[in-house]
């Protein structure tokens, strides 16, 4: 956390000083940009975070960690694949959520499979954007293509992560 | 009254309204799950609860904080223009590239990136690089990994799901394509 703390300042460093030596106009789209998400953010955050906490108290703790811990292995991935693409929310819940299942033992590669899947194959974005605005052939083709995607990105972060 | 005055020219792209129904549902959640914990595991249970959820905001908040503004920062230098000129003109390999690329940087929920899909299929990009810029701004989406992913997940878990998910967007698009010709398309476009 203190990693990563540090490096998004020296980067936010860096880039108030682009923004320093650029046009004034620009400068004032960011801090205006800045203003509106923090705001956006400041009423969300403390909100999502105490629900998926408040959440995580609910759920079943014992069960969880069975079926979606490290050790689960595939039947985790493909679990945690097939919850994610019923979440039925934008990042403010879904990583708080996240957060809350790892807090609860789920693994790794089980919690990638799970993010991915929420944002690939969200069922709530499908029938909200895809159907409207895109041409049907087209999204069904996306959508069964995508299918492979969150138990793929799962495997590949157990490899990553050195626990096949 | 102060004057209404134009829009720029260069006006920003459309935002989420500060109050909306996604901050209503989160209220309701909030408070469901607060009378739920309460009612099921009782006073102390409870207590203990929002006692680790009051430190873990505060300890999260200097990084949601640099988080904040280094998104706005980069929203305003990245050059998401640029690239999107450059799509409407390449196929191919070269396309599949910049439309990750454009996907991985564009800010913004759904409502910022579909219509700009739609904008960049108008402009000529074809049925792969369309899937793979969808995919990209799915699962590589930078705003929501500076945003949300490193300040609750961690730098480490965020670098593994990342490297995890660079594939994605070249495997759906050539899925896709692969899908839609033994469908039967008979047109490319969709």
């Amino acid at each position: 956390m203190i990693l990563a703390a540090t490096i998004i300042w020296l980067a936010l460093v860096v880039c108030v000083w682009l923004l320093w030596r650029g046009p004034p106009a620009r400068a004032n789209r960011a801090v205006e940009t800045a203003c509106h998400y923090g705001l956006f953010m400041a009423l969300r955050l403390p909100l999502a975070m105490m629900g998926a906490g408040f959440a995580a108290t609910l759920l079943p703790e014992r069960l969880v960690g069975e079926f979606l811990g490290g050790e689960s292995g595939w039947s985790g991935i493909l679990l945690a694949s097939l919850i994610g693409g019923l979440v039925p929310s934008g990042p403010m819940i879904s990583f708080p959520l996240t957060l809350a299942l790892a807090k609860m033992g789920v693994g790794v590669p089980q919690l990638v499979a799970f993010l991915t899947a929420w944002s690939v194959l969200s069922v709530h974005r499908l029938i909200t954007w895809e159907l409207p605005l895109l041409e049907l052939r087209f999204t069904i083709a996306r959508y069964a293509a995508s299918l492979v995607l969150p138990p793929l990105s799962g495997a590949l972060a157990a490899l990553l992560i050195g626990s096949v | 009254m102060s004057n209404a005055e134009p829009p720029p020219p260069s006006a920003p792209p459309p935002r989420r309204r500060l109050v909306d129904g996604s901050l209503l549902f989160l209220i309701a959640f909030a408070t469901a799950s607060a009378i739920g914990c309460y009612l099921a595991k009782g006073p102390d249970a409870f207590v203990q609860a929002l006692h680790d959820e009051v430190g873990l905001v505060l300890r999260v908040l200097p990084v949601v904080t640099g988080a904040v503004l280094l998104a706005a920062c980069l929203q305003v230098l990245l050059p998401i223009d640029a690239v999107k000129r450059q799509l409407g003109q390449d196929s191919g390999w070269r396309g599949l590239l910049l439309a990750t690329t454009l996907g991985l940087l564009v800010p913004g929920g759904p409502m910022a990136s579909f219509p700009l899909m739609l904008a960049v299929m108008g402009a000529g990009a074809d049925v792969a690089a369309s899937v793979a810029f969808l995919t990209s701004w799915s699962v590589l989406g930078l705003q929501r990994v500076i945003v949300w992913e490193i300040p609750l997940m961690g730098g480490d878990f965020a670098l593994v799901r990342f490297l995890a998910s660079l594939p994605l967007p070249l495997v759906t698009a050539y899925g896709t394509v692969w899908l839609l010709r033994h469908l039967g398309a008979r047109k490319g476009r969709p």
